[in-house]
């Protein structure tokens, strides 16, 4: 009575289109839990299941699928299921109930019990009495997925059914339209292939997928569950392609569709193409080898997009990887080594031949046209296989080698060696030598030994370029040179990377083909290679450009291959610290090791390396800097020398683990006892040599991680010394340095209550060592906001407000305390930095902003004069350091403060006070729009003047980008009123006396004048 | 002559060679004043596109940094520049290109020269002529349809 009830319900529920998930979770629940059985449910629904009315049956099957599809397997009994299927097989004749029948029956293939036989009852029922096109697209997505699951669960039955099956499946799919059910289609195709033997119906199936070749389809913007132009391609490719019967009737009007116009479908007919090789017979691609081939090199020839040649070039090569001889594929299983094969072929016509011909032909020919293409397209039929590999070579390289015999004209020459490269590069690609090589390798050698009768000026670049290129690729040949051919090629190369030629692209050039090699052949560039480099840079007289040429060569040929690195570094280092190069060079010799490491180091496995780096490189170069700084020379650029080697530090020690840090520091503090003392200590002369040093401390200190114990017994003690040295003394250095390490050592500490102990002990011993409120109070204070509000600790915000109380009280350290905000938000190289392991919590510049931004609008309002000046500073310099997305939150109440900044301010600030408007401008031009007219623009105009010292170069360009902005962003009736003014003063720009604010300044003037023309 | 049909259907490209000038400290000293030198102008002038080809002159070798003469003291600039054929009908256009683009872009002080280099038209003399009468500038200008037309090859030159 209860089912009746719920079905009743259910089916009135149907009618009104009302939602009965309640009553259908009911009717499981009720059938589930065995207070009613499957049996009373269809007793209930009988009247409706049995009616002559199509609606009402309809309604009926409705519940019985939706019920059966929402049960579980236990409560489906076995015996009922025979029945159920039977019931359904009939139903199926029946169209208004087809839809939900696909659904129950859906259902039941999952079932355990469901037998092969009932899969078979389903198909042949489902084929011989549906229509399945002629239903919406749900019914016919169900519809593929139960041949789907009765391929996943039952596949004996579909083998069963034979052809039976593939013939329904091509009638079901045939006028199939949309692009989902197109897509699922495709996809069954491959699966029905490898189960079932589709020989008697390939004609069949294959039409109903052809025809839709090529496929394009344009997917709706924002429609997650779209399928992808790309997805339904490659789903119909897999189609095509997916039996061995198919590929009689799909080469030749594939191949005729490579001649589409449209480039997609052009593209489209080649991929399948190379696809096709995998299964369809060599045979098939025999017959239309001629005119593919013929079609491949018209592209080639042609072809404006490189896609096109690609993918012909590609589909050249695939072909030709599954075509063998006629004469040797006719005895199949007979072993035939490569020179028998060529042998045989020799007598007969290959299938090269319609790629050889034509080449020869070009080759031979007084003027050799599209010599690159012909070069490309052997390279591509040549390394589909070693034997086809030999037979081009044999067939290629004696006539280019004769012909480069008889030619002095060296265009013709360049031409011949670039297609002589390509063959030679196939050989490479395949990895075997062609058997011709040998037989002409001394000619090759002649041919691509440097020739001192061909001036080395611009015009004949090309050639160089070509031989160089010829060179490198002999030296990848495998077993072709011998040890010493191979040096004396590499020597070549070399030369050619280090000696000055007219046309830089010939250094680059060699550079680029060293680097290639590095990679295979590292051992020989090693022994080779660099000790030319190295010498070369040891020269006693060599100019700058030619060390940051022969530098950054060594860097790239270094990075390439992990092998090289170290030997490159060490020479390197050794140069350096040899003293060998001149004192100028060494700090660029210095900063390219540190590239090379920053950008090993980056690499996924740099970090294993680090110790290596550590003892071959950091500390070889900081017992140098060390010498060098105790013997006072004033050669080299000390401090500069020290940044580097500090940075190459961070770089290496920032990857290492706590304790081998904790190890590494101990080590540094005993060897370098006088500088570990001079940070310390009072009272070290600034001008002292040892002080320079100091920042090889602080970046080795700042990159620990927080748990690495420094090499000092008392922390606090430390840090509180630290203080005290940086109030007290007078060198910049040591200061700086000392409050560096602070700040990282405050930062790093996670207690809040030892960090809140550390900052006091800090800003007690300053207030002890000096007077307080000097300059170098001030400045602990910005380095202890910048370590404490970066892990969002709200003592910093104590230390933001005494700095922003001095510069409203006008103490005379107010501008510096302003200056200073670029400490607590701006980068550093080391000290409380992401790569340096520093606490940087995710919000903290949002709350910063949050927090003192208010404050500084509040104070503006209050303040005199040289108080506004300062607190725009701070103004400046929180906005240029902060995220675009956290400044456009509010960022119509700092506009106005902006504006009085470019107004007040000058330089620097000034120009990132015009940047910000400019962002601002950009990212959101309503909010301005009303300023713009009234105040933007005067002030842009205003710092275009080139007069007085308030507008540098910078500012003036920046006013000029920012002015270029407005003409985009704004429409005409905007700001008509004011184009005039500024065009008048653009023009002046125009005639500034910077180059560079000329330029932008024509850029500016060129669209405010075609403002308003479109 | 149909509008359609180009003068020059196929002409010589070059590669392109030329090298941004890389900024240098002095450039952002103020007290160093820079002078318009050649290059300056080049760079104004050589993405300007051609009428009849999407090229611009600087790949058709039309324009080329060594015929361009500057004495900024004397405020005088000479840009000489090559037609691609000896017959081009679109010299005086392209000349036209050049006058407007510098015109909006050089300092107002400067009294600029375009002259088809010697030998490379055949009515050489017409053509500068034309170039360098004010009022026929002038009146050019005036018509829309050559405003037009000058403004799309002049719109890749920014």
């Amino acid at each position: 009575m209860v089912v009746q009830r719920l079905v009743d319900a259910y089916i009135i529920g149907l009618g009104d289109n009302s939602d009965n998930s309640e009553l259908l979770e009911k009717l499981i629940e009720c059938i589930t839990s065995g207070d009613a059985s499957l049996l009373e449910l269809v007793q209930a629904l009988g009247s409706y299941l049995a009616s002559e009315e199509a609606s009402r049956r309809s309604k009926g099957v409705h519940v019985l699928s939706e019920v059966l599809k929402g049960l579980p397997e236990a409560a489906i009994p076995t015996q009922a299921i025979s029945r159920l299927v039977q019931f359904f097989c009939a139903r199926l004749s029946d169209a208004t109930c087809v839809p939900y029948v696909l659904t129950a029956i859906n259902a039941l293939v999952r079932l355990p019990a469901f037998s092969n036989q009932y899969s078979i009852d389903v198909l042949n029922a489902l084929f011989k009495e549906v229509h399945v096109q002629s239903f919406q697209y749900s019914t016919r997505s169900t519809a593929y997925q139960l041949l789907e699951l009765v391929m996943q669960n039952h596949p004996e039955s579909a083998k069963q059914m034979g052809d039976d099956f593939v013939l329904g499946f091509a009638q079901m799919l045939d006028g199939e339209k949309d692009p989902r059910s197109l897509s699922v289609a495709f996809q069954l195709v491959p699966k029905i292939a490898a189960l079932v033997d589709i020989k008697n119906n390939a004609e069949d199936i294959f039409d109903v997928i052809f025809c839709y070749f090529p496929i394009t389809f344009k997917n709706r913007d924002g429609d997650p569950s779209a399928i992808s132009a790309e997805s339904l391609k490659a789903a119909l490719r897999s189609a095509i392609t997916c039996s061995p019967y198919f590929g009689e009737m799909a080469v030749k009007p594939l191949v005729s569709k490579t001649t589409a116009t449209a480039t997609s479908a052009k593209i489209d007919a080649f991929e399948t193409l190379a696809a096709g090789t995998c299964t369809f017979s060599p045979d098939v691609y025999r017959k239309e080898l001629e005119s593919l081939v013929e079609q491949i090199r018209e592209d080639v020839f042609m072809s404006s997009e490189e896609s096109v040649v690609d993918a012909a070039l590609e589909t050249l090569e695939a072909v030709y990887s599954i075509i063998k001889p006629e004469s040797t594929s006719s005895v199949p299983g007979s072993p035939m080594d490569t020179s028998d094969q060529i042998a045989v072929a020799n007598d007969s016509s290959s299938p090269l031949d319609y790629v050889l011909k034509e080449a020869v032909f070009q080759l031979t020919a007084d003027e050799i046209k599209n010599s690159e293409q012909i070069g490309r397209i052997l390279r591509a039929a040549a390394r589909s296989s070693p034997y086809n590999c030999s037979v081009i070579s044999d067939a290629v390289i004696p006539i280019v080698i004769e012909r480069l015999d008889s030619t002095e004209v060296l265009t013709v020459r360049r031409e011949l060696m670039d297609v002589l490269n390509h063959v030679l590069s196939a050989s490479c690609d395949v990895d075997r030598k062609a058997e011709c090589l040998e037989a002409d390798k001394i000619n090759l050698l002649n041919i691509y030994r440097p020739d001192s009768s061909v001036p080395l000026d611009k015009e004949y670049s090309f050639l160089h370029i070509t031989r160089l290129k010829g060179i490198t690729l002999l030296v990848l040949m495998p077993d072709f040179l011998s040890g010493d051919e191979m040096a004396v090629a590499l020597q070549t190369l070399a030369r050619a990377s280090i000696e000055r030629n007219e046309d830089e692209n010939v250094n680059k050039e060699a550079t680029h083909l060293l680097i290639q090699l590095s990679q295979s052949k590292p051992e020989q560039i090693q022994t080779v290679v660099l000790p030319m480099f190295f010498s070369a840079l040891r020269e006693k007289i060599i100019a700058v450009q030619r060390v940051s040429h022969l530098l950054n060569a060594l860097g790239a040929i270094g990075v390439s291959a992990s092998k090289i690195l170290i030997p490159v570094l060490n020479g390197l280092v050794e140069i350096v610290t040899s003293g060998e190069l001149a004192p100028p060079h060494c700090l660029a010799t210095v900063s390219t090791i540190r590239k090379m490491i920053e950008a090993i180091i980056v690499a996924k496995d740099g970090a294993s390396i680090c110790h290596e780096l550590i003892s071959s490189v950091v500390s070889p170069l900081s017992d140098w800097v060390y010498q060098i700084a105790k013997k006072s020379t004033g050669e080299h650029a000390l401090s500069l020398l020290v940044l580097e080697i500090a940075r190459t530090t961070v770089s290496t020690f920032s990857s290492l683990g706590s304790e081998e840090q904790q190890q590494y520091l101990e080590a540094m503090f005993a060897r370098y006892q006088p500088v570990a003392t001079a940070v310390q200590t009072e009272g070290v002369e600034s001008g002292s040599s040892l002080v320079q040093l100091l920042p090889l401390f602080s970046s080795a200190i700042c990159s620990c991680w927080p748990q690495t114990k420094l090499p000092v017994d008392d922390l606090a003690g430390f840090i509180g010394n630290l203080s005290a040295v940086a109030v007290a003394t007078s060198s910049q250095i040591q200061r700086d340095v000392c409050f560096e390490i602070i700040a990282s050592v405050v930062n790093k500490t996670s207690d809040s209550k030892q960090r809140s102990a550390l900052t006091q002990t800090a800003l007690d011993r300053a207030d002890q060592a000096a007077e307080p409120c000097s300059l170098a109070h001030v400045l602990l204070r910005n380095w202890l906001a910048r370590a404490l509000v970066k892990c969002s600790d709200k003592r910093g915000y104590e230390m933001v407000s005494w700095l922003l109380e001095q510069i409203t009280s006008a103490s005379p350290h107010a501008a510096a305390a302003a200056e200073g905000f670029s400490i607590i938000l701006g980068d550093h190289d080391w000290s409380v930095t992401t790569q340096t392991h520093g606490v940087i919590k995710v919000l903290s510049k949002q709350r910063f902003y949050a927090t003192v931004v208010p404050q500084l609008t509040s104070q503006f309002q209050v303040g005199n004069d040289a108080v506004k000046t300062n607190l725009l500073v701070v103004l400046t310099n929180t906005v240029r350091h902060m995220p675009k997305s956290v400044l456009m939150n509010g960022v119509e109440n700092v506009v106005p403060l902006l504006l009085s900044a470019i107004r007040l301010t000058e330089g620097g600030l000034k120009a990132a006070s015009i940047r910000t408007i400019a962002m601002v401008i950009i990212e959101s031009p309503d909010t301005v729009q009303n300023e713009l007219v009234s105040s933007i623009v005067p002030l842009l105009i205003a710092s275009l003047d080139q007069n007085g010292t308030k507008n540098s170069v910078e500012v003036r360009r920046t006013a000029c980008d920012a002015l270029a902005l407005i003409p985009e962003k704004y429409i005409y009736p905007v700001v008509q009123s004011t184009r005039k003014d500024v065009l008048r003063a653009l023009t002046t720009a125009r005639d500034d006396r910077k180059r560079l604010v000329r330029q932008d300044a024509t850029k500016a003037y060129n669209k405010w004048l075609s403002l308003g023309d479109s | 002559m149909n509008i359609t049909q180009k003068i020059n259907d196929a002409p010589q490209v070059y590669e392109v060679v030329t090298k941004a000038r890389g900024v240098q400290e002095a450039d952002f000293d103020d007290d160093v004043r820079d002078l318009v030198d050649p290059e300056e102008v080049y760079e104004l002038i050589r993405n300007i596109t051609d009428p009849e080809h999407p090229l611009t002159l600087e790949q058709l070798h039309v324009t080329n940094k060594e015929h361009i003469y500057v004495d900024d003291p004397s405020n005088r600039v000479l840009v000489e520049f090559t037609p691609t054929i000896p017959h081009c009908s679109m010299a005086a256009l392209i000349g036209l290109c050049i006058r407007v683009r510098l015109l909006r872009s050089l300092p107002e002080r400067f009294k600029v020269d375009i002259k088809v280099r010697e030998g490379t038209h055949q009515s050489e003399t017409h053509v500068n002529k034309q170039l360098n009468d004010k009022e026929r500038v002038a009146a050019a200008l005036e018509n829309t349809y050559l405003l037009d037309v000058i403004n799309q090859c002049l719109a890749t030159a920014v």
